[in-house]
């Protein structure tokens, strides 16, 4: 690959940024959060969702709209994420690396190490 | 689908959250929140939802505060920047603001450190609800005698103390440090009172040194207010120290207490009552017949008052029964009402209804201070549309702007309020002076009041601003953007009803100040029936010197050729000592006394109109014969008055110490009393050991020569008294120093309200001349003369002020027509003070105006043209 520099992300911005492709049509900070919380174990606020999200959106890689107002929330609506085409590359770049960098390291190996 | 119910999250909680979390539009969090909560509710139920909930609200709270405050000390400082920018550009108008407010909060302060004094007289003592002063029930008889105080203590069970108090004047004290006549020090109590040692119990005056409550069990005791003892002892202590009264007995100091101030009582040294039956008997004080003390009972809490009162007329009439027939009712008079009551002399006085108009004044002052700031904000409020549109541009709400433009006229007044503070501590004196109080600003060191004072001034910012602001926010960006002129004319109607009304508020007052001179000016000229001019007076109640040889006196002072007569009374023009009842026909009516002697008439030039004067030659004259007023013989319906015998039983503190008393002569009515007052029937007795005030006729040259043989006399006869004189004339002008007061004040007030309109009418004024520069440069050139000008100019702001003098007459009318109706004789209002008023506001008027237009008029229109 002729390499373009990585924009590094925080964790917390990478798996919510992996919660939301995930999430597809339903990204929003209700689910993204409870994505968070299966695959982390930690127990996230939504403040603790929000500022990534807003990171990221600032950052290009996410876009937001509203969705129709919903009963169950009190006839609020929701704030709905999506990739843009750069947080899908980012996502693409992320395993890319992660992949490359862990190439050949089972966590057998590492486990014998202790 | 049945419709899912869901447990929705506390109304308050989701409101609080609202607020408080960040929000990305459309209270979007507020919906997930909700979310979760219901996912927790259905887990976990109610408790920890509800805990969950409230805990994410704690935990955003400190980043919210962080937030706004951040945000809203940067728009703060950025509006104090625009505010204080905009007050230097336009120094004049923020001058006119600032002078206008400033005069209106300092007037409205100073006049409700006066209210604030006048409505808590008599409240500070500690049972003030529970005191209650003992008179009659018709309430023209406030006073009592020695002996009903006696009777109530030892027989109403109800009266848990009682208290009598015995008024003096001019008692003289002498203090002798160690006894060394050289340093001996002479002062004139001016109020001296007799009281009973239960005045502690019952009052609550803050003692400061000795024991208030054993103070008066000595009969030789005597307690001191801090001002007589710091006249008498300097930084000594007073304690212990013996005291001469009236040159005749040695009295000691036991206590000292504050100067007496926010009650009625007036005493500067109190003496206890025991000892006055040592000096004047004891007899006389268990009198029931001279009816001159101040009698105060203290009531438990809540008691019924009729029921007492009915209680204390019974005991009364079971005391006196055997000895006459009497129908006298007694009442109680709660402590805390006496000091706007009408009654007699000695003690402080107040005017409820002076109160309550100046309250109404103070309040219209501020009223005028802030329209103008209304109308100056609004008029140039097209200065500042700039402003406005380009905020609203970048993204302002209406609501920041209006809390901006409130913000500025809050922090106006504040500054104003703070300048007012200075003003009022300045002139706060001359107040005092005008007003006979001795307010003082230590009222505002209460840090609660200041903090409430202020609170006030942040509210009349608001009052003035709140229309400017949401006037000034209303403006389009388009248009104002685009250059288009906004319309400070478009709210001109309202602005000039707004100075019309301040000028009705003024010219209401130069009415009143009118008419209140007017009165005065009738009464000064008012033939009174007898001569008040160079007559000379003096008391000598308790100047035993000359008391004791009146004759010799008179006769001394007769040797000098300027002096025309001498006559020696009870009673003078202005202060009636004595009133008696009498009976003829079956008929008993009630009479003004004055004790005379035969020169009482010449000396106050009173005619005699039927029948003949007191007689020396006739031994029988003397206690057994009077002369009435015509008033008194129409009350009796009389026609052959002379001869006529009246008769009275109550011969004890009579004047005439027999039973029937002949008419010899009838008096022409002269006004004896004030010009409140219909002249009441009247009756002259004489009897000499009555007599003790002296009245002196002099010739009206060489005064000055004439008063100092009387002074030379006095000394000869009684070196221990100081010579203390008056002029009849200055006593009886001196009655109507309420009034002369009310029209100064009104005076003041008045003008004070005309200046702060004119202010704004000034600032209005040059506005106007500015923003029609243009078009008086055009009508120059097409040849429009400066007059014509002028007339252009004032006659907008003359129709206005024309229209408040309509609005104020009938108004003024009405208030002026009720005061006039206190007097029993009144000059009649008439058309000038209207017209005179009105003449004033317009010509007031004019001249502010006129200043501008004249410039605006005389201003080369090739200036004028060539601005833009």
């Amino acid at each position: 690959m002729g390499k373009t520099r990585m924009k590094f992300l925080s964790r917390p911005e990478e798996l919510v940024l992996l919660a939301v492709w995930r999430l597809k049509k339903n990204a929003y900070c209700v689910p993204i959060k409870k994505q968070l919380v299966k695959y982390t174990g930690h127990d996230w606020s939504f403040g603790a969702v929000y500022d990534p999200l807003d990171r990221l959106e600032k950052k290009g890689l996410l876009e937001s709209y509203l969705s129709d107002p919903v009963a169950k929330r009190g006839g609020k609506r929701k704030r709905i994420y999506k990739l843009t085409p750069s947080g899908i590359m980012a996502l693409i770049e992320i395993k890319t690396i992660t992949d490359e960098v862990w190439d050949g390291i089972p966590v057998k190996v590492l486990k014998e190490e202790l | 689908m049945t419709k899912e119910k869901f447990k929705n999250p506390p109304k308050l909680a989701e409101w609080i959250l609202s607020y408080v979390y960040p929000d990305r539009g459309h209270f979007t969090s507020v919906g997930d929140f909700r979310e979760e909560y219901i996912e927790i509710y259905q887990s976990s139920g109610p408790f920890k939802a509800n805990f969950w909930y409230w805990m994410q609200i704690a935990e955003s709270i400190p980043g919210f505060i962080r937030n706004k405050s951040h945000w809203n000390i940067v728009m703060i400082h950025n509006s104090l920047k625009i505010a204080i920018r905009n007050i230097r550009k336009h120094k004049g108008y923020s001058f006119i603001n600032f002078a206008g407010l400033t005069l209106g909060i300092g007037i409205f302060m100073m006049i409700l450190l006066f209210v604030q004094h006048e409505l808590s007289i008599d409240k500070y003592h500690k049972n003030s609800d529970r005191i209650y002063r003992v008179q009659g029930a018709n309430g023209h008889q406030l006073s009592t005698a020695p002996a009903v105080g006696k009777w109530i203590s030892e027989n109403i069970i109800e009266a848990e103390k009682v208290v009598r108090f015995k008024f003096r004047h001019d008692y003289l004290v002498k203090y002798r440090p160690d006894n060394d006549p050289t340093r001996e020090k002479v002062i004139t109590i001016q109020d001296f009172a007799w009281s009973d040692p239960t005045v502690f119990d019952v009052f609550s005056f803050p003692p400061i040194a000795g024991d208030p409550r054993t103070a008066l069990q000595d009969p030789f005791a005597l307690v001191l207010t801090q001002s007589v003892a710091q006249r008498l002892f300097g930084s000594e202590n007073p304690i212990g120290k013996t005291l001469e009264v009236n040159n005749r007995y040695e009295y000691h100091v036991t206590a000292v207490i504050e100067n007496l101030k926010r009650t009625h009582l007036r005493f500067d040294v109190l003496a206890p009552f025991a000892n006055l039956g040592k000096i004047i008997g004891q007899s006389e004080l268990d009198s029931f017949d001279s009816w001159n003390l101040a009698t105060f009972v203290l009531l438990p809490e809540n008691h019924d008052t009729t029921a007492v009162a009915d209680k204390i007329t019974k005991l009364f009439h079971d005391r006196i029964k055997e000895l006459r027939n009497v129908d006298f009712v007694f009442d109680l008079f709660p402590l805390e009402g006496i000091f706007f009551s009408s009654g007699s002399s000695f003690r402080n006085h107040g005017n409820r209804p002076l109160v309550f108009v100046f309250m109404a004044v103070a309040v219209f002052i501020l009223i005028i201070a802030c329209v103008n700031f209304l109308n100056l904000s609004t008029a140039r409020a097209s200065l500042r549309a700039k402003e406005v549109g380009i905020k609203k541009v970048v993204g302002s709400t209406r609501k920041r702007l209006v809390f901006q433009f409130l913000g500025e006229s809050i922090l106006f007044s504040l500054i104003s309020c703070a300048a007012a503070i200075g003003m009022a501590s300045l002139f706060l004196p001359e107040f005092n002076r005008l007003m006979q109080r001795s307010l003082s600003m230590d009222y505002f060191h209460d840090p609660l009041i200041l903090l409430v004072f202020i609170a006030g001034a942040a509210l009349v910012g608001i009052l003035a601003g709140i229309y400017p602001a949401l006037y000034l926010s209303a403006f389009r960006p388009v248009s104002v953007l685009k250059g288009e002129r906004t319309k400070g004319v478009r709210s001109g109607i309202f602005r000039k009803v707004l100075i019309s009304f301040q000028f009705t508020i003024s010219i209401i007052l130069i009415i009143a100040t009118l008419i209140v001179f007017k009165q005065i000016q009738y009464i000064r000229n008012k033939d009174l029936g007898f001569q008040k001019e160079h007559i000379v007076y003096m008391e000598i109640a308790r100047n035993r010197d000359i008391r004791d040889h009146k004759q010799a006196f008179k006769d001394k002072l007769m040797q000098h050729p300027l002096i025309h007569n001498v006559t020696f009374s009870q009673g003078r023009p202005g202060l009636v000592y004595n009133w008696e009842g009498f009976e003829h026909k079956g008929e008993r009516k009630g009479y003004a006394i004055f004790t005379v002697d035969p020169d009482y008439l010449d000396v106050y030039g009173l005619e005699i109109l039927a029948g003949r004067n007191f007689s020396r030659e006739i031994s029988t004259d003397p206690y057994r014969t009077c002369l009435l007023n015509e008033a008194a013989v129409r009350q009796l319906g009389l026609e052959e008055p002379v001869g006529t015998i009246l008769h009275h039983d109550d011969l004890g503190g009579s004047s005439f110490p027999v039973k029937d008393v002949e008419v010899i002569g009838v008096v022409r009515d002269f006004h004896y009393q004030t010009l409140h007052n219909e002249i009441y029937p009247m009756m002259f007795g004489w009897n000499d050991p009555w007599l003790w005030m002296i009245s002196v006729k002099i010739a009206a040259e060489r005064i000055p020569e004439t008063l100092a043989h009387i002074e030379k006399t006095w000394k000869e006869f009684s070196p221990g008294f100081p010579f203390d004189f008056h002029f009849i004339d200055d006593l009886v002008d001196s009655q109507y120093k309420n009034e002369e007061r009310l029209a100064r004040t009104i005076g003041y007030f008045a003008a004070l309200g005309i200046f702060i309109a004119c202010l704004g009418l000034f600032g209005l004024a040059s506005f106007l001349a500015e923003q029609r520069t243009k078009e008086i440069g055009v009508r120059k050139i097409l040849g429009a003369s400066v007059v014509g000008i002028l007339v252009l100019l004032s006659k907008e702001f003359s129709k206005w002020v024309v229209a408040a003098n309509i609005v104020a007459w009938p108004l003024a009318y009405y208030a002026l027509n009720k005061w006039l109706a206190d007097f029993a004789y009144r000059t009649d209002i008439g058309i000038w003070p209207f017209l005179i008023a009105a003449v004033i506001a317009l010509a007031i008027a004019m001249m502010t105006v006129s200043y501008q237009s004249i410039r605006a008029a005389t201003a080369n229109p090739i200036d004028s043209l060539r601005y833009e």
